[in-house]
């Protein structure tokens, strides 16, 4: 929609050019959301396109995303075969929404945005993903991305600081994964999403939990768990306090249909 | 303004300069390619779908500051000399009703990869449409490989699938909607709605706002006449209470009317209805419709202007009873009585084109008013009352409208549009944002509705009693009519010795509920078909068996609702409930008793439901035809009847081309001006088919006799002798083209009929539906749905078919996702189509429609009504389905997961 309030919409050809970031101001990379809703609270808008920051990496040692890759490009990517983790993202890509969104829509976006919703979260710590932060006039710093978002839309990122790569390591690439998604209709706004990944030599599992939870949650595991395993976790690490409570689903719900999912992920594997 | 932006759109070059925060959305329509239609505003729905580069983007969430160096292709750029092969694929299956999805459909349709029926179903997530139940968009873009062409010339229409006549602009993006044209020099509305549920309004401030430059005027209650009025579309004398103000000192709900800005764009309007300060005294406030009828210290309406309000003090916006009082004799007789409430939540209708209206003043002082109305006429009555202008200086007419379903039998833009008009003598434009429809339109009335049944063993219905209280909200547009037709139709569905009904339409501080598709008799027929299953249960009967003992036969009296002398009143016409019931448990194998099928948490059940609906209000709703044969031999035909988006025009062109001998090519169509053709109540009520077609089959009777009467007298023969051709009149040895006709005679070849039902023929549906339930999750997955509707005559069969399915899937959502939620103030809480769930593509299941004809002896052709009946027993089939699969019987919708899985754990 039409953000009337805007005032400033600046297009920085690097980084180090951005100075005096203020109240008000906005990192922008695809714009799908920040166009999606009124933002009452914006003046300047400050677009990454630019930076051209959306490289896709597959070295030794995993798997490097541009913060403003595409989502489409990373979903049409040709990954090596033995990568089973990449359908973790492949999925997000697709839960997200239409395809049509996913054509503008970025990685890092996504990720910054930092709704519990959010398809790409619980991916990225099933993957156990970092993140590298950038700021114009600081060194980098990295951030594990299960430390990342710390509330509903509340990152560590500051003031002026921006994500610039996600880093996955070589070895979640080669886990097998299972990725279950509830919402209240087929499409919308998940109330639980469960990021199930597996190490096909070990046997670890480590499951990736979004949307039922402020923030995303890590439950691990050093082996294929049983149904019950996963309950006595889930209720020791995850409290039902912890589980969102609101106008879509009781937090009772979202605590039992996340042991579902759970449970139904080790039929993958 | 930031520095010009380079771009090309549909091969021309722009050099434009935009405001920051612009969309692409808004920019393409301001470049005038207004075949990118502005719907959700937030990437949800597709509509607004146009590529860039070649690459399909919701234009809506692209910020145009992006747009440098790029190429935008709209759906105007699609087809270079002929049709792309995606448009003639929807063009040959219809894929479209209302229209106004189309060109965004078609523009993702086109760059879709799918390699299955599931993936297509899944790859069309982002587009929504609320018309069609996308069957005949997944057969369109299914058959955009393999060309085929059809005739659209068909003689004798009437009966035949004639393809709906605004076909070809609805896929080029042509078709011509409200904001798609406005004079030059528009200033445009924002309204500044009220953040509290209740409150009087102690001061307003409006200088600032005034100040801002760009600011034509600023109103409040202060500049208007305090007149009381409805805003319900409904022919005079109306029956809805008159409680609402044009502005007023006093707020009902969040989102009610507070001050209106008229500014010379939106954005300047936007502004200065943020400088606007207000000063409430806050009222207490009540959201529960029981609360308020019982003595909560809250009134609504205390004004001692509003009229025709049951009982202001308790809230009660109208009272409904039916039925005889002696229902205790009933039950006394009875050996089981089954108790229930059932609770329906407030929906919305989504039609996709918002309200909007544009009005101005002609030269010769003629206020004229563009506006996406179901009821012209009517809105042009309540235009010129509260005006103070006559009739015929008010011309109110529509163009191409994008879906209704009831929510645009509604006066909401054109009064303030009109007032802002009348005062800058500008014109004026007023456009709803989707929050707007969510927040400050209408919704269909939530209700908790009880009822009693009264049975013998033999499943014989002695007693039925219910009682239904409605949540009208702030306003009683349609408080009365709604709750009548709860009772009214479920109820006299059945031949029960002992019935009776109390309505309550109640006041209470939330969005005002309306008219909407089913009007009522929605509600109860979920609540009347879900107890007919826990009485057959536990009477150990087949649920189809008690239904056949006790529905209505075809010489019964539907007593119910017609105890006033004068009372409009519904008959048996045609009846085919026998051959719906057959044809429906047919399709599903149907054999009584049959266990449901158990695969681990995944349990299968079938359930059925029935209903029935109007055809068009009895007496009161009159539809005017004006039928001219023209000097070049064809035939115009002016009613003012509203389509919709349904295809009612195609329809009504199909019967004056069947009477008249020509094809519907033939017959041109001026519809809904008050200006320009004869008085129609309007497109409400099933009444379109039923009761404008009515007329314009007896005008083309007519014109027909006065053909071959005058054409007789030229050949000199008997008019029976003379056969009548698309451009000749013949007889046994000589012929008379139409044209030396119309030149020869002295006065013109027109008819003018005006038409009242005095009956309104009851239309019957029966449904089943088979659901999977998984019951660790709650999830209900309808699989399939079969419909048989008792329509008469099919005067269109795939139109007929389309309002079939796509009542179906709106009934799918208010069975399962649908529902306006709020908070403690009444606050709406998913104002947004991300998180108001509509069914997409994906949720729907396997539908099979039956059109049972048996020509009904009232409506043209036989004809009943079709448009709103589809809607009614999806939810309960599907209640009755998942009860049957579980033993668990849910009585709220919508089923969400969550309710289910807590009905399977109490």
């Amino acid at each position: 929609m039409d953000l009337n309030n805007i005032q400033t919409y600046l297009r920085p050809q690097s980084l180090e050019t951005v100075e005096n970031w203020s109240l008000g101001w906005s990192w922008l990379a695809g714009g799908t959301w920040v166009f999606s809703q009124s933002q009452p609270d914006l003046k300047v808008l400050v677009d990454l396109e630019k930076f051209d920051w959306s490289e896709i990496e597959v070295t030794t040692e995993g798997l490097v995303i541009g913060a403003t890759c595409i989502m489409t490009k990373l979903r049409q990517w040709n990954f090596p075969e033995h990568w089973t983790g990449v359908k973790a993202l492949f999925r997000a890509v697709d839960e997200l929404a239409s395809f049509k969104v996913t054509n503008m829509a970025t990685v890092g976006g996504n990720i910054c945005l930092a709704i519990p919703a959010s398809t790409f979260a619980p991916a990225m710590v099933a993957l156990d993903a970092s993140y590298e932060i950038w700021h114009p006039q600081a060194a980098p710093r990295f951030v594990a991305a299960r430390d990342f978002q710390i509330g509903v839309q509340q990152t560590v990122l500051q003031p002026g600081e921006v994500l610039r790569r996600i880093s996955i390591p070589q070895e979640s690439l080669t886990w097998r994964i299972s990725y279950q998604r509830v919402c209240i209709a087929t499409a919308g706004i998940a109330i639980s999403i469960i990021v199930a990944a597996c190490n096909p030599q070990t046997s670890q599992v480590r499951f990736g939990l979004g949307a039922c939870v402020p923030t995303p949650r890590v439950v691990e595991f050093s082996h294929i768990p049983t149904l019950d395993e996963i309950e006595e976790a889930l209720n020791a690490q995850v409290p039902l306090n912890d589980f969102i409570e609101d106008y879509a689903a009781s937090a009772a719900y979202r605590q039992h249909i996340t042991k579902v999912l759970m449970q139904r992920s080790l039929l993958e594997f | 303004m930031q520095e010009p932006l380079t771009f090309q759109v549909n091969g021309k070059t722009y050099t434009e300069s935009c405001s920051p925060g612009t969309s692409l959305l808004t920019l393409l329509r301001d470049l005038g390619w207004v075949g990118v239609h502005r719907v959700c505003e937030s990437g949800d729905c597709g509509s607004c779908t146009v590529w860039v580069d070649d690459k399909p983007v919701h234009s809506c969430i692209y910020p145009v500051m992006k747009l440098e160096g790029h190429d935008v292709t709209t759906i105007e750029g699609l087809a270079v000399d002929e049709l792309a092969p995606i448009q003639q694929a929807f063009l040959e299956k219809q894929g479209f009703q209302c229209g106004f999805c189309t060109p965004g459909m078609i523009m993702s349709a086109a760059k879709l990869q799918f390699n299955s029926l599931a993936e297509l179903r899944k790859a069309l997530d982002g587009n929504l449409c609320r018309c069609t139940g996308y069957e005949a968009i997944l057969e369109s873009i299914l058959a955009a490989k393999e060309q085929r062409s059809e005739s659209c010339l068909m003689q004798n229409p009437v009966g035949k699938s004639v393809p709906k006549q605004d076909g070809s602009a609805i896929v080029r993006g042509t078709a011509n909607y409200t904001a798609d044209w406005s004079p030059p020099g528009l200033l445009h509305i924002k309204v500044v709605r009220s953040p509290h549920p209740h409150a009087r309004i102690r001061k307003i401030d409006t200088e600032k706002a005034k100040a801002l430059p760009g600011v034509h005027a600023v109103f409040t209650y202060e500049d208007v006449q305090r007149k009381p009025y409805t805003t319900a579309g409904h022919a005079d004398p109306v029956p809805d209470p008159l409680d609402h103000y044009l502005l007023d000192n006093k707020v009902r709900f969040i989102g009610d009317r507070v001050a209106a800005v008229v500014a010379e764009s939106v954005a300047i309007a936007i502004q200065a209805s943020q400088l606007i300060e207000v000063d409430y005294e806050i009222l207490p406030h009540v959201i529960d419709p029981v609360k308020a009828i019982n003595d909560c210290g809250v009134v609504i309406h205390d004004e001692p202007e509003s009229s025709q309000i049951y009982d202001p003090q308790r809230n009660i916006a109208a009272k409904v009873t039916l039925g005889t009082h002696d229902i205790e004799q009933g039950f006394a007789e009875a050996d089981l009585i089954v108790e229930n409430t059932y609770y329906l939540p407030a929906v919305q209708h989504v039609h996709l084109e918002p309200h909007i209206s544009t009005s101005w003043l002609e030269a010769d002082g003629t206020l004229v008013v563009r506006s996406s109305t179901q009821v012209p006429f009517h809105t042009q009555r309540v235009l010129s009352q509260l005006f103070d202008l006559p009739k015929d200086k008010v011309r109110v007419f529509k163009t191409q409208i994008g879906g209704g379903f009831g929510n645009k039998q509604e006066i909401l833009t054109e009064d303030l549009c009109v007032l802002a008009t009348l005062h800058t003598k500008k014109p004026v434009q007023w456009e709803f944002t989707r929050e707007e429809e969510f927040t400050a339109t209408n919704s269909r009335h939530a209700m908790q509705v009880r009822v009693r049944t009264g049975v013998k063993a033999d499943g014989t219905l002695v007693a039925q009693e219910m009682e239904a209280i409605a949540n009208t909200g702030a306003y009683g547009n349609h408080a009365p009519t709604v709750v009548f037709l709860t009772g009214c139709y479920p109820l006299g569905l059945y031949r029960c010795p002992h019935q009776r009904f109390l309505g309550l339409s109640v006041y209470t501080n939330t969005m005002p509920a309306g008219a909407f598709r089913g009007y009522g008799a929605t509600q109860g027929t979920f609540a009347v078909e879900s107890q007919m299953d826990e009485i057959a249960e536990k009477l150990g009967i087949d649920p189809i068996e008690l239904r056949q003992k006790n529905i209505i036969q075809p010489h019964d009296i539907i007593r119910l609702g017609r105890e006033g002398a004068h009372d409009h009143f519904h008959l048996i016409g045609s009846y085919g409930v026998p051959e719906c019931f057959a044809k429906v448990t047919q399709a599903f194998n149907y054999v009584p008793g049959t266990k449901p099928t158990v695969n681990k948490h995944l349990r299968r059940g079938v359930g059925f439901a029935v209903s029935m609906q109007g055809s068009g209000l009895a007496k009161i709703h009159s539809a005017g035809v004006k039928l001219s044969l023209k000097s070049d031999g064809k035939y115009e035909l002016r009613t003012g009847a509203i389509d919709v988006g349904t295809g009612a025009d195609t329809s009504l062109r199909q019967i004056a081309a069947h009477v008249l001998g020509v094809t519907v090519a033939d017959i041109e169509l001026i519809a809904g001006d008050t200006h320009n053709t004869p008085f129609d109540a309007g497109s409400y009520a099933s009444a379109t088919t039923y009761i404008s077609g009515k007329a314009v089959n007896k005008a083309a009777v007519a014109m027909r006799s006065q053909i071959l009467e005058f054409a007789a007298k030229v050949l000199a023969t008997q008019p029976e002798n003379i056969t009548l051709t698309p451009d000749k009149a013949i007889a046994a040895q000589q012929e008379i083209t139409l044209q030396e006709l119309v030149s020869r005679n002295q006065q013109s070849f027109v008819v003018e009929v005006e038409h009242a039902a005095n009956e309104s023929s009851l239309t019957f549906a029966v449904q089943g539906a088979e659901v999977e339930v998984d019951t660790e999750t709650g999830r209900i997955n309808v699989l399939r749905c079969v419909q048989a509707i008792d329509v008469g005559t099919a005067i269109n069969p795939r139109i007929c078919h389309g309002q079939a399915t796509g009542g179906i899937v709106m009934g799918l959502g208010y069975a399962l996702s649908e529902e306006l939620l709020i908070n403690d103030s009444g606050r709406i809480l998913n104002p947004a189509l991300r998180t108001y769930r509509l069914p997409t593509a994906k949720d729907t299941p396997q539908m099979e429609i039956i059109l049972v004809e048996q020509p009904d002896p009232y409506g043209p052709f036989g004809a009943k009504g079709i448009g709103e009946i589809g809607t009614n027993c999806t939810a309960a089939a599907i209640a009755n389905a998942v009860a049957h699969a579980t033993g668990v019987r849910l009585t709220q919708i919508p089923m969400t997961p969550e309710r289910v899985w807590q009905a399977l754990n109490a």
